[in-house]
């Protein structure tokens, strides 16, 4: 017995499916010529929380700003410091912009941006503040997002699947539709900014500096007994000097680590590694002054420091700044 | 293998050229249709396979031996057999844990400690599915309304079909099995309405739910509750498993559609319905018909005065709300809308006939009752329940309000707009709403979109956990 019967020919089926092709090639072909042309809005905002963070300070760092001490370092600083803040408690309210970035990315690129930032603001900025957190110094950094990010000559560095490139499919998810669907945030924060471009308007509405959510529980996290320093690290801190713009002066010095979880060698490690530090990048000012530790409660469970944490280590950031000529 | 993974577009693009080749063998075309299912099913782990081998063999040998029998006391012990051991499976594959997990609880509570003996077994992916629709053939043939099939090939085909096999529709043997024992045709009506389907039903999946998905998320699980939180997370949520569980359904119809089968559909409009009892005629027919005439009816239906068919209607959709799992929330899920319809039933017998609700309030009031389920559908613990109680009484809306109005609006708007076309036009098929021109049009934006947001690592749909 037969199974089943087509009673339609090749020329039906071509006729079915060559249409819909055509429309889709059609709509492909007009969002390239768009985009050659410059027609389609830039890509906003929208898909990741650390993209929205990088794709800010990108921007930051070619926008005027009054500020003249600029904080340079990893996710931990961007946490822990309120530039608004800050600014406030220094005399004369000094400007401060936060610039700090994701870890994951080599130290040059923190001072990159600084330099970036002191070439959109001439002969404004003062000092330039690096904050990194002592346990991740034996990592090695990586380039890809600044090229991903910042490299001007890069912009549409990110991989997409060839299907999605040909066909328009990101374009018009990139460039279109994003405008209109922003990427939801998870996680403590997202209570707090919901959506990406939330996000970013906190960023600059708070001069760069972000802030995270939640309670750090004790089990989590718990600091070494030594803070090694990478030698990926020790060398692109040799350097960072060179990148910074004549005039500009480097205070270095590090995020805290939740008391709970920092064991008897922590201050002395903490010590250590700040000597080592001031061996590699021969700062104008140490901050050593900072504290060590701070209460577990100041931190998020991402150990970035939560609203509680931010603000006591601005104070103590705002004392050691003080004393800066 | 999800139909949203470069694995099933390729496993699809073989399965139809190996069609083509045996469209002369009526038993060729279901060996492969078996194998094909068979391959698909173990995609995910190869032991289930046995499974839903076991659950068919048995179900076709006891319907022989049930079409066979003359004796009546003997037809009905078999049958229990047949339930009995499709219901012992699904049970401990479905349920073990959580009854274990509740008889813990209750021993403890009372101040007996029991050693641990949930034994966290692995959910079957779509065990539910192919459970019922192989029990509604067993009760069919006792029921004399079918005859049993003679022909094992058949059955296993029907048992697992793989369009339908994981997540519905779930199949009467009276409509699907007469298919495999027939020539199909083929024609361009097919190929046009298989398009169609597939196209709009990945568009529902890949770009609708799984950009709803992270709002719903969004609402439930990051945000401090509040009436207007909760409000626009059901809303999300009950938009999301629309356009999952709608989408695969008529991915499923667009892929039988193109082998020139025909499935049954299972969402018709469900949003614009305008009484309780009009949703669960919409949504998910295949479950609620089924539920309809092998529960509903046989506890006495309506038949049996006031009293019994509340009881009635409570109890099935109890029995419904726990098809879902085994989970508190799909407990109160079902009594919501066994309190629900009940509700409906006593109002409408008390209403005087000429005074009808205006359609747009009761549309309004039908869909607030069901959104507000979806909390309960999608909240999946104790804690999350007392803190949504506790969150009625607060109306504050958080900053990202506007945002999330849009976004929820743009994802929307698709699936509204065909569903209120479908309800203007009374029409239960989408394929039949848009003119030819229109879908050619839509059909290859819908392709820019899905190309858009295709992923190498596809999300899975939410009815596979059930």
């Amino acid at each position: 017995m037969q199974s089943h019967r087509y009673e339609l020919n090749r020329r039906d089926l071509v006729r079915l499916i060559l249409p819909v092709m055509g429309v889709w090639a059609i709509a492909a072909g007009c969002l390239h010529a768009a985009a050659w042309l410059k027609w389609l809005p830039a890509e906003p905002t929208t898909l990741y929380a650390d993209e929205t963070v990088l794709r800010h300070q990108a921007r930051a760092r070619k926008t005027p700003h009054p500020a003249e001490i600029v904080i340079v370092g990893d996710s931990t600083c961007h946490a822990a410091v309120d530039a608004a803040a800050l600014s406030a408690q220094l005399p004369g309210r000094t400007p401060v912009i936060n610039l700090a970035l994701v870890i994951g990315i080599d130290v040059t690129m923190y001072a990159r941006i600084a330099a970036d930032f002191a070439v959109t603001n001439p002969g404004q900025v003062r000092w330039v503040v690096l904050l990194v957190t002592p346990s991740r110094l034996a990592q090695r950094g990586d380039t890809f997002l600044w090229d991903q990010f910042f490299d001007d000559s890069h912009p549409e560095a990110k991989p997409a699947p060839a299907i999605a490139e040909i066909s328009g499919g990101k374009l018009f998810r990139e460039r279109l539709a994003s405008q209109v669907l922003p990427q939801p945030l998870r996680g403590k924060g997202a209570a707090m900014f919901g959506f990406t471009p939330e996000l970013d308007r906190f960023m600059t509405l708070h001069d760069g500096s972000v802030m995270d959510f939640g309670e750090m529980s004790a089990q989590t996290f718990p600091v070494p007994a030594e803070f090694p320093v990478g030698p990926d690290f020790a060398e692109a801190c040799r350097d960072f000097r060179a990148h910074l713009p004549p005039g500009v002066k480097l205070a270095v010095g590090m995020t805290p680590s939740p008391a709970r979880a920092s064991g008897p060698q922590t201050q002395r490690a903490y010590r250590e590694c700040l000597e080592r530090l001031d061996d590699l990048l021969r700062p104008d000012a140490l901050l050593t002054n900072l504290p060590v530790t701070l209460p577990t409660p100041g931190f998020s469970p991402s150990a970035h420091m939560n609203a509680a944490g931010q603000q006591q280590f601005t104070a103590a950031l705002a004392r050691e700044l003080a004393r800066l000529p | 293998m999800l139909f949203n993974s470069n694995e099933f577009l390729v496993f699809f693009g073989f399965f139809l050229v190996c069609y083509w080749l045996v469209r002369h063998s009526l038993a060729l075309r279901n060996c492969l249709v078996v194998v094909a299912s068979y391959v698909f099913y173990c995609w995910w782990d190869y032991r289930f396979g046995a499974l839903l081998l076991f659950t068919s063999l048995t179900d076709f040998f006891l319907g022989r031996l049930i079409a066979a029998s003359p004796s009546v006391q003997r037809r009905k012990f078999l049958l229990f057999l047949s339930v009995t051991c499709n219901l012992t499976l699904l049970g401990f594959f479905k349920y073990f844990d959580f009854f274990a997990q509740s008889l813990e609880a209750l021993l403890a509570s009372c101040g007996f400690r029991m050693s641990r003996f949930v034994l966290d077994v692995t959910l079957p992916v779509g065990i539910s599915f192919y459970t019922f629709q192989s029990m509604s053939y067993i009760i069919d043939v006792y029921r004399r309304q079918i005859p049993a099939t003679r022909n094992v090939i058949d059955f296993l085909a029907f048992v697992s079909f793989f369009p339908q096999l994981v997540a519905g529709p779930i199949e009467r043997a009276s409509h699907l099995l007469p298919q495999f024992a027939q020539t199909l045709r083929i024609t361009r009506e097919n190929i046009e309405r298989g398009l169609w389907l597939m196209i709009w039903g990945m568009f529902q999946k890949v770009v609708l739910a799984d950009n709803l998905a992270p709002l719903a998320e969004l609402a439930f699980d990051h945000a401090q509750p509040s009436l207007p939180v909760l409000a626009l997370g059901s809303i999300a949520f009950g938009l999301r498993i629309l356009c999952d569980f709608g989408g695969y359904s008529d991915i499923a119809r667009g892929v039988a559609s193109v082998l020139g089968f025909t499935l049954m559909i299972n969402f018709n409009a469900p949003y614009t319905a305008r009484s309780l009892k009009e949703f669960w005629g919409r949504w998910h027919i295949s479950l609620s018909t089924w539920i309809r005439d092998y529960l509903y009816i046989p506890l006495g239906g309506n038949r049996r005065g006031e009293w019994r068919t509340g009881l009635n209607l409570l109890v099935v959709m109890l029995l419904a709300g726990l098809w879902h799992g085994a989970a508190i929330n799909f407990v109160l899920w079902g009594l919501w809308h066994g309190a629900g319809l009940l509700g409906y039933h006593v109002w409408s017998r008390l209403r005087p006939a000429d005074r009808p609700l205006p359609k747009a309030f009761a549309w309004a009031l039908t869909m607030a009752f069901v959104f507000g389920g979806w909390v309960l559908f999608r909240i999946q613990s104790a804690e999350g329940l007392f803190n949504a109680t506790l969150s009625l009484g607060r109306l504050d809306l958080p900053v990202w309000w506007k945002t999330y109005v849009l976004s929820l609006t743009v994802l929307a708007a698709p699936v509204v707009i065909m569903q209120f076309r479908q309800g203007l036009l009374n029409q239960a098929d989408s394929f039949a709403v848009i003119s030819r021109r229109w879908r050619v049009a839509l059909n290859g934006l819908m392709l820019l979109a899905i190309a858009a947001w295709w992923s190498q690592e596809p999300a899975t749909f939410i009815y596979f956990q059930f």
